[in-house]
């Protein structure tokens, strides 16, 4: 359902040119649980960017369920994204000052779904994440787990077919970060395609695909070879 | 749509102090641009805008040879021979006025309320329709009653209030210096912002009654203007301010203000050749003695030059510059503001907002900002002009015609519906680039990172 052919992505300041991405190949399969590792500054987030649409691309083809998305207008690219796509982010970058229910509304409204739909939507992604009986607290009330379990709420209320998580688990304890794991476990397992980033070669070993990115370069490794990766 | 609006709040709310500074900054714009834009309008009004180009201010120089150039709107004012001589052979004219100043204590006949000083002039009855004179009850006098010094006169509605309660007082009589006169008219001059009939443009007091000028010769009502005597007759200046009625009207002394009101250029053509024939005549006689004699100047003329006030325009093209220093900083606290909401935005941008929403969101914020900023801005304009009126009145140290004054400090809502619409728009200018910042930011740009 993804499919990137020679991808490459150069960020150019006034000083330096950065080729964060260099000629990515890749295919993901509907319903696969893809987990991102590499060293820090190797363009994780960028490739998440590209994959969600949120950043445009030099060169190559990208294609989403089969629609090349090279060259679509800005209306369109923020209707794909919002429809097909959920973001965790890599911090939670939740609403402060709106409680949980107005946080995880906000992509709904984006949508222009009614108010009963959205709140059924709400509801039930609120209960997915076991935050349903708080759900008029506001963000800074929650712990760090809570917190990204609302914002993955959040990616789950428009019901995506594609969850792009950025180190979903970094600001996490161990113990917190199995749980929010478990979470995206389950949600995969009920059709969603996830691509993940991390740095824990523990939970990356819980996907049942994994690339590396090293200096732009994307490619699939072992699992045997999570270990010996320094991150 | 609820929806929008209750992102728009959301929006306002995000540095809500940035609001009120960008309201305030707004409000004083707009009080500094409305005040001083209300008071220039006002200054530079024209009286009788229909026919100010008909309306002529007559003079005739009869100053000695070696008297210093001056400039026309500083030409003596007219001798009552002249005057005398002009009404009773000129060639025709729709209305032609004579007037002087005179000021007295009116009081009404049973002492019931307190006496009153008013600025008055003496005129014939052509007055009134050459200032188009609303009357509130009666008419002017009779051409009758003016042959005959009858002791008639017209007051305006500020006294009628004073002395009557605002009743129709036409027919009842009121003391003027212990002589009884009967009130023909009652007349609202407010329509005149401005006293142009005396030459003065004065906008601080107006006149507040008429009489005919053959009562004031008659009895003698003192003249209170400036008489411009010849050299060798200035010694009987005082004389003939207060005592020497004949004495005044055989000497060369102007204190007549003359008008002419003509139909069309025919007519005043007619009338000024016939006045230069009569001022060479005159000056054949030993009674002139420059070459040019005759000066007029039109009544949109003259209010070209006293409306030409350097302090007012001054002080209007300040106002417009302060505004637009208060639209750039505007402009620029709403740039820091939206700057400072770039992580929410581009948040928004990641979950599928379009451009076009962010723009709409950052919109109505403008439109709503600049609407609270545009209504303090009114009700601090119309604080402005209260306190301007009051440093008039001050300024005149609570001698001037309160009413008269309020006219001219009064908020003018032509002047409003320009100053909102010219805020509106800038706002809306300061507000662009901003928006356009805010809402050409990448999705999730902020976002990299924690
Ligand atoms: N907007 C940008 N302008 C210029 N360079 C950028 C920009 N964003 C990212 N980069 C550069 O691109 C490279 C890849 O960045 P990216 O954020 O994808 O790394 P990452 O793998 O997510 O790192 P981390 O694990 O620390 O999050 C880095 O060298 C970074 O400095
Ligand atoms: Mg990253």
């Amino acid at each position: 359902m993804l499919s990137m052919k020679h991808v490459s992505k150069i960020y150019r300041t006034d000083l330096i040119e950065t080729h964060a991405l260099s000629d990515v190949n890749l295919e993901v399969a509907e319903g696969d649980f893809v987990s991102v590792t590499g060293p820090s500054g190797s363009g994780k987030t960028t490739f998440l960017n590209l994959a969600g649409m949120l950043e445009t691309f030099e060169e190559g083809d990208y294609l989403l369920d089969g629609e090349n998305i090279k060259g679509l207008s800005d209306n369109r690219l923020s209707r794909l994204r919002n429809e097909k796509i959920g973001f965790i982010f890599q911090g939670f970058n939740l609403i402060s000052d709106l409680s949980l229910y107005d946080n995880v509304e906000v992509p709904l409204i984006f949508r222009g779904l009614n108010r009963a739909e959205r709140k059924k939507r709400i509801e039930a992604s609120l209960e997915v994440v076991g935050l349903a009986s708080r759900m008029r607290h506001l963000p800074n009330q929650l712990s760090g787990g809570q917190q990204q379990r609302v914002a993955i709420a959040r990616a789950l209320a428009g019901k995506p077919r594609f969850l792009l998580a950025d180190e979903p688990t970094g600001n996490l304890d161990s113990l917190m970060a199995r749980q929010v794991m478990d979470l995206l476990q389950d949600i995969n397992k009920k059709g969603t395609t996830i691509i993940m980033v991390t740095h824990d070669p523990e939970l990356a070993r819980r996907a049942n695909r994994n690339i590396q990115i090293l200096d732009g370069q994307v490619s699939d490794i072992q699992q045997s070879q999570l270990t010996d990766m320094a991150v | 749509m609820s929806e929008l609006i209750k992102q728009v709040l959301h929006s306002l709310k995000h540095k809500k102090n940035l609001n009120i500074l960008m309201v305030f900054t707004i409000a004083i714009g707009i009080a500094l641009m409305t005040t001083m834009m209300t008071i220039a309008h006002q200054e530079l009004k024209i009286s009788l805008p229909d026919k100010s180009d008909n309306v002529h201010l007559i003079m005739l120089d009869n100053r000695e040879l070696d008297a210093p150039v001056q400039e026309v709107y500083a030409m003596p004012r007219t001798t009552y021979k002249d005057v005398e001589n002009i009404f009773s052979s000129n060639p025709g004219t729709l209305n032609l006025v004579r007037l002087w100043e005179t000021r007295f204590i009116a009081e009404p006949e049973e002492l019931t309320v307190r006496p009153m000083r008013l600025n008055a002039s003496a005129v014939n009855n052509q007055l009134f329709d050459l200032m188009e004179m609303p009357f509130i009850y009666g008419n002017a006098w009779s051409l009758d009653d003016q042959k005959n010094s009858k002791a008639v006169i017209v007051i305006d509605k500020t006294v009628n209030d004073a002395f009557f309660g605002g009743a129709n007082s036409v027919g009842k009589r009121i003391l003027i210096e212990k002589k009884p006169m009967t009130i023909v008219g009652v007349m609202d001059i407010s329509v005149h912002p401005k006293r142009f009939q005396n030459r003065n443009f004065s906008t601080r007091r107006n006149d507040q009654a008429f009489i005919p000028y053959t009562f004031a010769l008659e009895n003698n009502l003192n003249r209170v203007a400036r008489i411009a005597c010849p050299k060798n007759q200035t010694a009987n200046n005082r004389l003939y301010r207060n005592n020497d009625v004949a004495g005044l009207k055989a000497s060369e002394c102007g204190f007549e203000v003359l008008w002419a009101e003509f139909k069309d250029k025919k007519q005043s053509d007619a009338f000024f050749t016939w006045l230069n024939a009569y001022a060479q005549k005159n000056k054949e006689m030993g009674r002139f003695f420059q070459d040019k004699i005759v000066y007029a100047l039109s009544l949109s003329q003259m209010m070209a030059f006293y409306g030409d006030n350097d302090w007012t325009q001054t002080l209007a093209m300040l106002s417009y510059l302060l505004f637009a220093v208060c639209i750039v900083n505007t402009s620029g606290i709403m740039l820091a503001k939206f700057q400072s909401k770039a992580k929410l935005v581009s948040l928004y941008r990641a979950l599928g907002a379009t451009k076009n929403y962010i723009v709409k969101i950052h919109f109505f914020e403008v439109i709503i900002i600049s609407f609270i900023g545009i209504l303090l801005g009114l009700v601090l304009s119309k604080l402005g002009l209260h306190i301007m009126y009051e440093i008039a009145r001050y300024q005149s140290d609570y001698l001037s015609d309160p009413k008269q004054l309020q006219a001219l400090y009064s908020i003018d809502w032509n002047m409003i519906i320009r100053a909102a619409s010219i805020t509106t728009f800038s706002v809306i200018a300061a507000g662009i680039y901003p928006i356009w910042r805010i809402s050409n930011l990448a999705p999730a740009s902020q976002l990299r990172g924690a």
